[in-house]
């Protein structure tokens, strides 16, 4: 739990250290930032679990910050705080992925617990993220001829249609096979059948975002 | 053999599978695209449907690829779906949400904006109320051993909230009531049982009272509201805390893309769409921190907090005790600062009435100045055409004639000197004083001339001149030993030509060493009374008797002394209140203030409770560690309340709101009068004012002593900003000029100027380049301007300094209001 970080900035000295006051009473690590640059120079996403935003800042506002972040492909859930919120604050916020969006003055409790909750997806995401690049890693070490090979198995198709399909001898989609079965780290094709669907809905997750 | 059947037994197997997930797949696709919202059906499905089902369909039709539909349930069934994972969103009433929040983590992503006839509230609350006639229930307090009616003992708005106010005041309903009845829906029954006098008081949902008055049902009149709250933002009569209105929440298993999908279509959902409509809302809005509920609950013991009490009863009490805590010191901090304004309203109120009675008097001295004035010139004109008169009788007395010559021409000589010495532009009045005082010693050919103030049992040498030293200047001399002791403000000139044939005058001239033979003397007048005395003497006996031109003379430099006295008195006056008159004007924007001195204020208390909270979550944790870091940051808490004081002080200085009469005023008139204002600092800056007023500006309608202080502000401004400029091009150069439009008035300073960044932040409250400054004159300024439908610039000149410029639009007293 000790190397969940999370981050604030505000340019209120006052807010900002009351802020770590409060949040490092649940046993998290504070890191503050006085301006979004700061934060942007120091950035490094696999510290980061949670970032508390103050939306009124001079030079780089909380929601330009946010977006910055968004640029940068960053998924860390943002939290963004501010002492006069209106609807299309909200809105922009919110279509920019916010993890949530609270008003000044919050309770303890509210904020505590949005960054529990922050904090818990987002090492949700980082195992999965992790999962996935494994996996990915493991598809981009296929052949060409293995990737195609691999297509056929998983949609069904014994040796034998794989073979007539592509061409070559069952000897040879055997050693394929046998080649892409290892490589893929999968035991039986049951869990090929697992991984290549995990693949799949990484694509197009990524696709979709 | 067996190798092959096995490999065909798993081909098998493998095709099974890939035909169950193929064959699957659709149904699945399809559910996940079905989005279910249930709702809190508390006046029955089909009402529940029918409110509703419209932002399902606003919902399907903004999000892409999903159908939404609503399922109604019962509190029961609701809580029995969301456990089973059955549906994806929730929309309920604030106590339903918490328990599922704290049960299944539902997360709110709106609140509604509930329309109550003509507003939009996200909130609501309960009015606790008694017939207006019972004038032993006053407040919560009385209700002990009364009859008391609700909702339902469920009922978050019909009840809940009620019994928490009255548990606050240690009423237990149940125990300490005389009655307590349960009437069930709808409300207005309570209020029917109030008016009859069934029961004593009752408690209903916020706006039942109106609305039933609004029907026509009841007179809202023959209610008394129990324990009256006042919100700004909240106008309805209500007697507990506000507490948000209904959430729009996902559950956990729902994922936050689609959430964030949903948020931002109820966000943007119009008030006079369809589905708000139907759903007697104006929308939604962001979601409201609903942990008020939560804790009313835990206090309550009710809700997801029902079992609470019995284990840890001890806690709950201690985390109470620091509530109540922290309320207090909140309640206390709002008391103190309610009787701050209000203690400053008053004073300001005698201030003003004050105020208004020095420009009286200011007034009143200038009119007297100007008849002063209007006398010498008058006077002057008068002796002119005495002497004209007198010069020709003496032609005709020629026994007389050359000493009368002698004197007509001294005379004459004299009037002329006087003349240039009072109209003198460059001489300080003390100057002019002893001018004259000179000028009289030849004219009445004494040693000396002097000048005293009455004070206390005599009299302060103010101005002495002369050729034999009988006082010095700032010397105080007893009353009996005055010369002019005899005179008061009506009397002529006393004149002595031998006082050795005087004995009362004699007499007083004992303890001097100088003997002072020839006198004379004449009352000082300032404001219709005895300011002092104007005398001359001499050592010797005077040959002849006092020409009548001597007694005139005298008295037209006493006179001129008067009205010069009175006219500085005015002056000063004005000045002192100049200062009031700067405090007066900054009431009038204490409105606008007040919205960004309470997002100021946000801050620092943002501050002292993340502190505090912070502390007391050390404190409550077994063992306490590091309890300096605690002391600490009590410290850091202390010093945002101080800053948070500071703010307060601030505002203090602004205080309440004052409307001041507009009239018809001539603005270069004004910048005539915050010149006269301001000239004392003025020459001590030794700036050159130089003025480009237009002559026939037309009137405009304005407050004028707000305009005063507009230009007072620029005019200081401009000479402030020249501190660092060299005394040769310390030069102010005002301004007027108008158009169809309107009047505009610029000042121009040679100072330090402007700074582009700076131009917009100087009208910012706060703001200031000055130590002593407290940055409120710029920003008052404009606020006075724009309320005169007016604008206020400010730009770098080309060669140097700024310019700071207002325009005033034309137009009649009615566009004005």
């Amino acid at each position: 739990m000790t190397s969940h970080n999370v981050y604030v900035v505000d340019d209120d000295q006052a807010v900002r250290d009351s802020l770590r006051w409060l949040i490092e009473s649940v046993g998290l690590k504070v890191k503050t930032f006085s301006n979004g640059q700061e934060l942007l120079d120091d950035f490094s996403e696999a510290d980061i679990s949670c970032l508390v935003l103050d939306v009124r800042m001079p030079g780089i506002s909380g929601l330009d910050l946010q977006q910055r972040l968004k640029n940068l492909n960053s998924k860390v859930p943002v939290i963004i705080v501010t002492g006069h919120a209106d609807v299309p604050m909200a809105i922009q916020a919110m279509k920019a992925g916010a993890f949530d969006f609270i008003e000044k003055p919050y309770s303890d409790q509210l904020l505590l617990e949005r960054i529990q909750c922050a904090i818990e997806q987002d090492a949700c995401f980082k195992k999965q993220q992790t999962i996935n690049d494994d996996i990915n890693q493991r598809i981009d070490s296929l052949t060409p001829r293995e990737n195609e090979v691999m297509a056929l198995v998983v949609s069904g198709h014994s040796n034998k249609s794989i073979a007539k399909e592509l061409g070559v001898s069952i000897k040879t989609v055997e050693v394929h096979r046998g080649n892409l079965m290892s490589k893929m780290k999968a035991k039986s094709l049951s869990e090929l059948v697992r991984i290549a669907l995990t693949a799949d809905r990484t694509l197009k997750q990524a696709e979709n975002s | 053999m067996t190798r092959i059947s096995v490999k065909h037994y798993i081909i098998h197997s493998l095709f099974a599978f890939i035909l169950s997930v193929v064959f699957f797949q659709p149904p699945a696709a399809a559910k996940d695209t079905l989005i279910k919202i249930a709702v809190l059906a508390h006046r029955g499905d089909d009402e529940a449907l029918k409110r509703w089902h419209l932002t399902a369909d606003y919902l399907s039709d903004a999000i892409y690829g999903y159908d939404f539909i609503i399922k109604p349930k019962s509190l029961k069934s609701m809580k029995l779906a969301v456990e089973k994972n059955l549906v994806d969103f929730i929309l309920t009433n604030p106590g339903n949400y918490v328990d599922i929040e704290a049960n299944f983590g539902a997360t709110r992503i709106a609140t509604l904006k509930v329309k109550q006839r003509d507003r939009a509230l996200t909130s609501f609350s309960a009015v606790i109320f008694t017939r207006y006639d019972k004038h032993d229930i006053n407040k919560l307090e009385d209700l002990r051993g009364r009859s008391f009616m609700a909702v339902n003992p469920k009922a978050f708005g019909g009840f809940q909230m009620a019994w928490l106010e009255l548990m606050q005041v240690k009423i237990d309903p149940f125990e300490d009531l005389s009655s307590l009845q349960f009437s069930g829906f709808p409300q207005d029954n309570i209020v029917y049982a109030v008016e009859s006098g069934k029961v004593d008081a009752g408690t209903v949902r916020s706006d039942t009272l109106e609305r039933m008055d609004h029907e026509g049902a009841i007179s809202i009149k023959d209610f008394k509201v129990l324990n009256r709250q006042y919100n700004d933002n909240f106008p309805l009569l209500h007697s507990t805390r506000l507490y948000p209105e209904w959430p729009f929440a996902k559950l956990k298993q729902t994922s936050d893309k689609l959430a964030q999908k949903v948020a931002i279509a109820l966000l943007t959902m119009q008030p006079d769409s369809q589905a708000a409509i139907v759903s007697r809302s104006e929308g939604w809005t962001i979601p409201l921190d609903y942990t008020p509920v939560h804790e009313a609950f835990k206090k309550l013991k009710v809700g997801p907090y029902t079992q609470i009490h019995k284990v840890t009863f001890e806690k709950v009490i201690e985390q109470y005790s620091h509530y109540i805590f922290l309320v207090l010191f909140i309640l206390i901090g709002l008391g103190l600062i309610i009787v701050y304004i209000s203690r400053t309203n008053h004073n300001l109120n005698l201030t003003q009435t004050n105020l208004r009675k020095e420009i009286d008097s200011r007034r009143k001295a200038q009119a007297e100045l100007a008849k002063h004035r209007d006398t010498l010139e008058q006077n002057v004109i008068k002796r002119t055409h005495e002497l004209a008169e007198l010069n020709q009788e003496l032609q005709q007395d020629i026994v007389a004639r050359k000493i009368a010559e002698a004197s007509l021409k001294k005379s004459s000589h004299t009037l002329q000197t006087m003349h240039e010495i009072t109209s003198s532009g460059q001489m300080s009045f003390e100057a002019k004083v002893d001018a004259l005082l000179r000028t009289g010693c030849h004219c009445f050919d004494t040693d000396y001339g002097a000048l005293y103030q009455i004070k206390n049992a005599g009299a302060q040498v103010l101005r002495f001149v002369g050729s034999v030293q009988i006082f010095k200047r700032g010397q105080w001399i007893e009353r009996d030993k005055l010369f002019a002791d005899k005179l008061d403000k009506d009397s002529d000139a006393l004149i002595i030509s031998n006082a050795s044939a005087d004995d009362e005058f004699k007499q007083r001239f004992q303890h001097q060493t100088l003997k002072i033979n020839s006198y004379i003397g004449i009352p000082v007048v300032v404001e219709d009374s005895l300011f002092g005395y104007l005398e001359y003497g001499s050592v010797k006996t005077l040959s002849s008797p006092r020409a009548l031109i001597d007694i005139d003379m005298i008295q037209l430099i006493s006179q001129w002394i008067g009205g010069e006295m009175q006219r500085q008195l005015a002056q000063d006056n004005a000045q002192k209140h100049q200062a009031d008159l700067a405090h007066v004007a900054r009431l009038g924007t204490m409105g606008e203030m007040a919205s960004g001195l309470a997002h100021e204020l946000n801050q620092p208390l943002t501050a002292i409770v993340n502190y505090t909270r912070g502390c007391v979550r050390r404190l409550s944790a077994q063992p306490v560690k590091d309890l300096p870091a605690i002391v600490d940051a009590m410290e850091h808490s202390c010093s945002e309340a101080e800053r948070a004081a500071e703010i307060i002080r601030r505002m203090r200085e602004l205080v309440n709101k004052e409307e001041h009469r507009r009239e018809a005023n001539n603005l270069n008139n004004i910048v005539e009068v915050v010149i006269s204002l301001l000239q004392p600092k003025i020459r001590q800056n030794h700036v050159n004012i130089k003025r480009e007023l237009t002559k026939d500006i037309p009137q405009i309608y304005i407050d004028r002593i707000q305009i005063e202080q507009v230009l007072i502000n620029l005019i200081n401004n401009a000479i402030d900003a020249m501190t660092n400029t060299p005394l040769s091009k310390r030069e102010i150069l005002i301004q007027s000029r108008y158009d169809k439009k309107g009047i505009e008035l610029k000042v121009f300073d040679r100072g330090s100027g402007l700074p582009n960044d700076m131009r917009s932040d100087v009208f910012e409250p706060f703001f200031s380049t000055k130590n002593e400054g407290m940055g409120m004159g710029l920003s008052i300024s404009r606020s006075i301007i724009e309320a005169h439908r007016g604008s206020l610039n400010a730009e770098q000149r080309e060669l140097g300094g700024s310019i700071f410029s207002f325009t005033l639009p034309l137009g009649s007293e009615e566009n004005y209001d």
